[in-house]
Protein backbone atom coordinates (compact mmCIF):
# COMPACT_ATOMS: atom_id res chain seq x y z
CA UNK A 1 0.00 0.00 0.00
CA UNK A 2 1.56 3.48 -1.06
CA UNK A 3 1.72 6.64 0.44
CA UNK A 4 -0.58 8.02 -1.80
CA UNK A 5 -3.14 5.53 -0.95
CA UNK A 6 -2.51 6.86 2.72
CA UNK A 7 -3.31 10.32 1.39
CA UNK A 8 -6.45 9.54 0.33
CA UNK A 9 -8.12 7.45 1.96
CA UNK A 10 -6.73 8.32 6.10
CA UNK A 11 -4.98 11.57 5.99
CA UNK A 12 -8.54 13.53 5.15
CA UNK A 13 -10.16 12.46 8.44
CA UNK A 14 -6.93 13.30 10.47
CA UNK A 15 -8.86 16.45 12.19
CA UNK A 16 -12.06 14.13 13.08
CA UNK A 17 -9.74 11.80 14.57
CA UNK A 18 -7.69 14.59 16.57
CA UNK A 19 -11.17 15.91 17.59
CA UNK A 20 -12.30 12.72 19.34
CA UNK A 21 -9.15 12.48 21.10
CA UNK A 22 -9.13 15.87 22.53
CA UNK A 23 -12.83 15.11 23.60
CA UNK A 24 -11.59 11.76 24.84
CA UNK A 25 -7.95 13.08 26.44
CA UNK A 26 -9.24 17.11 26.73
CA UNK A 27 -5.78 18.17 26.02
CA UNK A 28 -4.52 19.46 22.99
CA UNK A 29 -1.00 18.27 23.16
CA UNK A 30 -1.85 14.75 24.26
CA UNK A 31 -4.55 14.52 21.85
CA UNK A 32 -1.99 15.29 18.77
CA UNK A 33 0.20 12.52 20.30
CA UNK A 34 -2.42 9.94 20.36
CA UNK A 35 -3.16 11.30 16.04
CA UNK A 36 0.46 10.98 15.86
CA UNK A 37 0.45 7.04 17.66
CA UNK A 38 -2.74 6.39 15.75
CA UNK A 39 -1.14 7.41 12.03
CA UNK A 40 1.88 5.20 12.61
CA UNK A 41 -0.30 2.11 13.56
CA UNK A 42 -2.12 2.81 10.42
CA UNK A 43 0.33 3.21 8.32
CA UNK A 44 2.15 0.00 9.77
CA UNK A 45 -0.28 -2.18 9.59
CA UNK A 46 -0.99 -0.68 5.63
CA UNK A 47 -0.95 -4.12 4.19
CA UNK A 48 -4.18 -5.19 6.03
CA UNK A 49 -6.17 -2.50 5.18
CA UNK A 50 -8.06 -4.27 2.38
CA UNK A 51 -9.14 -6.60 4.90
CA UNK A 52 -10.96 -4.21 6.67
CA UNK A 53 -14.47 -2.99 5.23
CA UNK A 54 -14.70 0.87 6.86
CA UNK A 55 -11.22 2.10 7.57
CA UNK A 56 -12.59 5.18 8.46
CA UNK A 57 -14.75 3.74 11.44
CA UNK A 58 -11.49 1.38 12.31
CA UNK A 59 -9.27 3.96 12.80
CA UNK A 60 -11.74 5.71 14.60
CA UNK A 61 -12.10 2.80 17.54
CA UNK A 62 -8.17 3.04 17.13
CA UNK A 63 -8.07 6.58 18.23
CA UNK A 64 -10.93 5.70 20.92
CA UNK A 65 -8.73 2.73 22.28
CA UNK A 66 -5.29 4.59 22.15
CA UNK A 67 -6.96 8.07 23.60
CA UNK A 68 -8.40 5.95 26.46
CA UNK A 69 -5.05 4.09 26.98
CA UNK A 70 -3.29 7.60 27.17
CA UNK A 71 -5.82 8.69 29.65
CA UNK A 72 -5.44 5.81 32.18
CA UNK A 73 -2.31 6.04 32.04
CA UNK A 74 -1.23 8.51 34.99
CA UNK A 75 1.57 9.80 33.16
CA UNK A 76 -0.46 11.80 30.45
CA UNK A 77 -3.41 12.39 33.17
CA UNK A 78 -3.06 16.22 32.85
CA UNK A 79 -6.57 17.97 31.70
CA UNK A 80 -6.54 21.31 30.38
CA UNK A 81 -8.08 24.44 30.76
CA UNK A 82 -11.03 26.17 28.27
CA UNK A 83 -8.68 29.37 27.71
CA UNK A 84 -7.84 27.45 24.30
CA UNK A 85 -11.59 27.87 23.40
CA UNK A 86 -11.23 30.08 20.84
CA UNK A 87 -13.35 33.08 19.71
CA UNK A 88 -16.97 32.33 17.77
CA UNK A 89 -18.59 33.62 15.20
CA UNK A 90 -22.45 34.31 16.31
CA UNK A 91 -25.76 36.03 16.71
CA UNK A 92 -24.25 38.40 19.21
CA UNK A 93 -24.18 42.05 17.97
CA UNK A 94 -22.08 43.85 21.18
CA UNK A 95 -18.69 43.25 22.27
CA UNK A 96 -21.00 42.63 25.63
CA UNK A 97 -23.05 40.03 24.61
CA UNK A 98 -19.82 38.71 22.75
CA UNK A 99 -17.86 37.97 26.10
CA UNK A 100 -21.32 36.97 27.64
CA UNK A 101 -21.85 34.73 24.80
CA UNK A 102 -18.09 32.97 25.46
CA UNK A 103 -18.52 32.80 28.54
CA UNK A 104 -21.60 30.27 28.12
CA UNK A 105 -19.72 28.49 25.59
CA UNK A 106 -16.78 28.13 28.35
CA UNK A 107 -19.33 26.83 30.24
CA UNK A 108 -20.78 24.31 28.40
CA UNK A 109 -17.01 23.22 27.19
CA UNK A 110 -16.40 22.67 31.20
CA UNK A 111 -19.91 20.94 31.59
CA UNK A 112 -18.80 18.26 28.39
CA UNK A 113 -15.74 17.56 30.09
CA UNK A 114 -17.12 16.66 33.53
CA UNK A 115 -19.49 14.55 32.10
CA UNK A 116 -18.95 10.79 32.07
CA UNK A 117 -16.67 9.10 29.69
CA UNK A 118 -19.53 7.24 27.42
CA UNK A 119 -21.54 10.34 27.60
CA UNK A 120 -18.50 12.45 26.55
CA UNK A 121 -17.97 10.25 23.48
CA UNK A 122 -21.48 9.55 22.75
CA UNK A 123 -22.72 13.23 22.38
CA UNK A 124 -19.36 13.72 20.45
CA UNK A 125 -20.16 11.62 17.97
CA UNK A 126 -23.76 12.76 17.58
CA UNK A 127 -23.23 16.01 17.80
CA UNK A 128 -19.94 16.99 16.62
CA UNK A 129 -19.59 13.72 13.83
CA UNK A 130 -22.63 13.16 13.29
CA UNK A 131 -22.89 9.85 13.17
CA UNK A 132 -26.05 7.72 13.18
CA UNK A 133 -26.43 5.69 16.36
CA UNK A 134 -25.84 2.50 14.80
CA UNK A 135 -22.56 4.11 13.56
CA UNK A 136 -21.66 5.26 17.52
CA UNK A 137 -22.94 1.75 18.55
CA UNK A 138 -20.37 -0.45 16.24
CA UNK A 139 -17.91 2.23 16.91
CA UNK A 140 -18.03 1.88 20.35
CA UNK A 141 -18.94 -1.66 21.12
CA UNK A 142 -22.11 -0.34 23.04
CA UNK A 143 -25.86 -1.55 22.80
CA UNK A 144 -28.12 0.81 20.77
CA UNK A 145 -30.25 1.23 23.99
CA UNK A 146 -26.89 2.58 26.00
CA UNK A 147 -25.79 4.72 23.43
CA UNK A 148 -29.47 6.92 23.17
CA UNK A 149 -29.13 6.88 26.99
CA UNK A 150 -26.38 8.00 27.25
CA UNK A 151 -27.10 10.96 24.57
CA UNK A 152 -30.19 11.47 26.27
CA UNK A 153 -28.35 12.60 29.76
CA UNK A 154 -25.55 14.14 28.18
CA UNK A 155 -28.54 16.57 26.49
CA UNK A 156 -30.39 17.40 29.20
CA UNK A 157 -27.63 18.05 31.75
CA UNK A 158 -26.17 20.31 29.07
CA UNK A 159 -30.55 21.67 28.77
CA UNK A 160 -30.08 21.94 32.63
CA UNK A 161 -27.31 23.94 32.98
CA UNK A 162 -28.55 26.31 30.07
CA UNK A 163 -31.88 27.07 31.65
CA UNK A 164 -30.29 27.83 35.33
CA UNK A 165 -27.48 30.04 34.30
CA UNK A 166 -30.70 31.73 32.41
CA UNK A 167 -32.07 32.30 35.91
CA UNK A 168 -29.63 33.33 37.59
CA UNK A 169 -30.59 37.03 35.19
CA UNK A 170 -27.62 36.80 32.79
CA UNK A 171 -29.55 35.15 30.07
CA UNK A 172 -29.38 36.61 26.11
CA UNK A 173 -33.09 37.33 26.55
CA UNK A 174 -32.64 39.86 28.44
CA UNK A 175 -29.74 41.02 26.21
CA UNK A 176 -32.22 41.29 23.13
CA UNK A 177 -34.89 42.97 24.96
CA UNK B 1 -38.88 30.09 11.01
CA UNK B 2 -41.76 30.09 13.26
CA UNK B 3 -41.34 29.33 16.57
CA UNK B 4 -43.84 26.79 17.74
CA UNK B 5 -41.80 24.24 14.81
CA UNK B 6 -38.61 24.87 16.53
CA UNK B 7 -39.31 24.78 19.89
CA UNK B 8 -41.30 21.37 18.99
CA UNK B 9 -38.22 20.28 17.31
CA UNK B 10 -36.42 21.95 20.19
CA UNK B 11 -38.15 19.14 22.38
CA UNK B 12 -37.69 16.48 20.81
CA UNK B 13 -33.87 16.83 20.44
CA UNK B 14 -33.86 16.98 24.11
CA UNK B 15 -35.84 13.09 24.18
CA UNK B 16 -33.51 11.66 21.76
CA UNK B 17 -36.51 11.58 19.11
CA UNK B 18 -34.55 13.46 16.32
CA UNK B 19 -32.81 12.49 13.12
CA UNK B 20 -30.03 14.11 12.06
CA UNK B 21 -31.63 16.01 9.37
CA UNK B 22 -33.27 17.81 12.27
CA UNK B 23 -30.53 17.83 14.22
CA UNK B 24 -28.61 19.98 11.40
CA UNK B 25 -31.27 21.95 10.87
CA UNK B 26 -31.87 23.03 14.57
CA UNK B 27 -27.97 23.90 14.61
CA UNK B 28 -28.33 25.85 11.38
CA UNK B 29 -31.43 28.06 13.48
CA UNK B 30 -29.61 28.67 16.14
CA UNK B 31 -26.10 29.90 14.04
CA UNK B 32 -27.49 31.16 10.92
CA UNK B 33 -30.24 33.19 12.90
CA UNK B 34 -32.31 35.17 13.89
CA UNK B 35 -33.29 33.33 16.66
CA UNK B 36 -36.39 33.78 18.65
CA UNK B 37 -35.95 35.76 22.19
CA UNK B 38 -37.95 32.56 23.63
CA UNK B 39 -34.85 30.14 22.54
CA UNK B 40 -32.30 32.52 23.03
CA UNK B 41 -31.15 30.08 26.12
CA UNK B 42 -30.17 27.28 23.75
CA UNK B 43 -28.15 29.26 20.87
CA UNK B 44 -24.97 28.64 22.47
CA UNK B 45 -25.13 24.85 22.84
CA UNK B 46 -26.02 25.14 19.10
CA UNK B 47 -22.74 27.23 18.19
CA UNK B 48 -20.73 25.48 20.60
CA UNK B 49 -21.35 22.35 18.43
CA UNK B 50 -20.67 24.14 15.06
CA UNK B 51 -17.38 25.69 16.28
CA UNK B 52 -16.26 22.08 17.69
CA UNK B 53 -16.84 20.78 14.47
CA UNK B 54 -14.38 23.26 12.72
CA UNK B 55 -11.67 22.21 15.24
CA UNK B 56 -8.96 21.11 13.39
CA UNK B 57 -5.37 19.79 13.87
CA UNK B 58 -2.86 22.59 13.31
CA UNK B 59 -1.20 22.50 10.15
CA UNK B 60 2.60 22.44 11.37
CA UNK B 61 1.36 19.48 13.62
CA UNK B 62 -0.22 18.21 10.43
CA UNK B 63 3.14 18.33 8.26
CA UNK B 64 5.23 16.82 10.98
CA UNK B 65 3.13 13.81 10.75
CA UNK B 66 2.99 13.66 7.25
CA UNK B 67 6.64 13.86 7.08
CA UNK B 68 7.55 11.11 9.99
CA UNK B 69 5.22 8.99 8.24
CA UNK B 70 6.99 9.90 4.38
CA UNK B 71 10.23 8.85 5.91
CA UNK B 72 11.59 5.28 4.64
CA UNK B 73 10.21 2.91 7.23
CA UNK B 74 11.52 4.57 10.40
CA UNK B 75 11.30 2.69 13.34
CA UNK B 76 10.74 4.08 16.65
CA UNK B 77 11.78 1.83 19.13
CA UNK B 78 10.42 3.07 22.19
CA UNK B 79 11.35 0.92 25.76
CA UNK B 80 9.29 0.02 28.62
CA UNK B 81 9.68 -0.37 32.22
CA UNK B 82 9.22 -4.49 31.08
CA UNK B 83 11.46 -4.07 28.21
CA UNK B 84 14.55 -3.23 30.41
CA UNK B 85 13.92 -6.09 32.37
CA UNK B 86 14.34 -8.13 29.48
CA UNK B 87 17.21 -6.65 29.00
CA UNK B 88 19.07 -5.99 31.89
CA UNK B 89 18.35 -10.41 32.18
CA UNK B 90 20.03 -10.95 28.62
CA UNK B 91 22.51 -8.79 29.18
CA UNK B 92 23.34 -10.96 32.94
CA UNK B 93 23.35 -14.34 30.34
CA UNK B 94 25.25 -13.06 28.08
CA UNK B 95 28.02 -11.14 30.96
CA UNK B 96 28.05 -14.80 32.33
CA UNK B 97 28.68 -16.84 28.84
CA UNK B 98 31.61 -14.16 27.83
CA UNK B 99 33.24 -15.00 31.70
CA UNK B 100 32.67 -18.56 30.81
CA UNK B 101 34.03 -18.36 27.68
CA UNK B 102 37.40 -16.32 29.05
CA UNK B 103 37.82 -18.28 31.76
CA UNK B 104 37.60 -21.69 29.06
CA UNK B 105 40.10 -20.31 26.82
CA UNK B 106 42.45 -19.78 29.56
CA UNK B 107 42.40 -22.92 30.74
CA UNK B 108 43.51 -24.04 27.46
CA UNK B 109 46.36 -22.12 27.20
CA UNK B 110 47.53 -22.94 30.76
CA UNK B 111 47.11 -26.45 29.64
CA UNK B 112 49.41 -26.00 26.53
CA UNK B 113 51.87 -24.33 28.45
CA UNK B 114 52.11 -27.81 30.72
CA UNK B 115 52.29 -29.88 27.68
CA UNK B 116 56.39 -29.51 27.04
CA UNK B 117 58.01 -32.21 24.34
CA UNK B 118 60.95 -33.67 26.68
CA UNK B 119 62.00 -35.52 23.78
CA UNK B 120 64.06 -32.69 22.30
CA UNK B 121 66.09 -32.82 25.58
CA UNK B 122 66.80 -36.86 25.69
CA UNK B 123 70.38 -37.07 25.81
CA UNK B 124 71.57 -39.31 22.47
CA UNK B 125 75.48 -39.25 22.97
CA UNK B 126 76.98 -41.94 25.13
CA UNK B 127 79.85 -39.51 26.19
CA UNK B 128 78.16 -37.16 27.12
CA UNK B 129 75.89 -39.35 28.87
CA UNK B 130 78.82 -40.81 31.15
CA UNK B 131 79.37 -37.98 31.98
CA UNK B 132 76.46 -36.51 33.07
CA UNK B 133 76.15 -39.57 35.23
CA UNK B 134 79.21 -39.67 36.42
CA UNK B 135 78.86 -35.78 37.80
CA UNK B 136 75.42 -37.00 39.17
CA UNK B 137 77.09 -39.75 40.75
CA UNK B 138 80.03 -37.43 42.00
CA UNK B 139 77.75 -34.74 43.53
CA UNK B 140 75.82 -37.75 45.30
CA UNK B 141 79.05 -39.11 46.30
CA UNK B 142 79.98 -36.24 48.02
CA UNK B 143 76.76 -35.62 49.50
CA UNK B 144 77.45 -38.92 51.38
CA UNK B 145 81.08 -38.51 52.49
CA UNK B 146 79.62 -35.08 53.50
CA UNK B 147 77.35 -36.99 55.33
CA UNK B 148 79.65 -39.50 56.73
CA UNK B 149 82.25 -36.86 58.22
CA UNK B 150 79.32 -35.32 60.05
CA UNK B 151 77.90 -38.33 61.54
CA UNK B 152 81.75 -39.41 62.63
CA UNK B 153 81.88 -36.00 64.51
CA UNK B 154 78.84 -36.59 66.33
CA UNK B 155 80.00 -39.79 67.30
CA UNK B 156 83.27 -38.17 68.51
CA UNK B 157 81.46 -35.92 70.41
CA UNK B 158 78.53 -38.86 72.18
CA UNK B 159 81.92 -40.31 73.18
CA UNK B 160 83.40 -37.44 74.73
CA UNK B 161 80.39 -36.33 76.61
CA UNK B 162 80.14 -40.30 77.46
CA UNK B 163 83.31 -39.88 79.36
CA UNK B 164 82.26 -36.71 81.26
CA UNK B 165 79.09 -38.94 82.53
CA UNK B 166 81.45 -41.91 83.70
Amino acid sequence: MSLNTFKDAIWPIRDKLYRFALRIVKNTTEAEDVVQDVLSKLWRTRNNWDQIDNLEAWSMRITKNMALDHLRSNRYRRTEGVEQLEQVSSAATTPLEEVEQLDTMTQIQQLIATLPENQRMVIHLREIEELSYQEICELLDMPMSQVKTNLFRARNKLKTALLKRDSYGISTNQKSA
Amino acid sequence: MEYQPIKNLLDRYFQGETTLEEEKSLRRYFTDGPVDERLQEYAPLFQWMVQEQGQQLADEKATGMMEQLARPEAKIVRFRSASWQWISRIAAVLVLLVGMWWAYQSQQQEDQTAAVDWSKYEITDERQALEITRGALLKASKSLNEGANAAANQMDRMQEIGKFFK
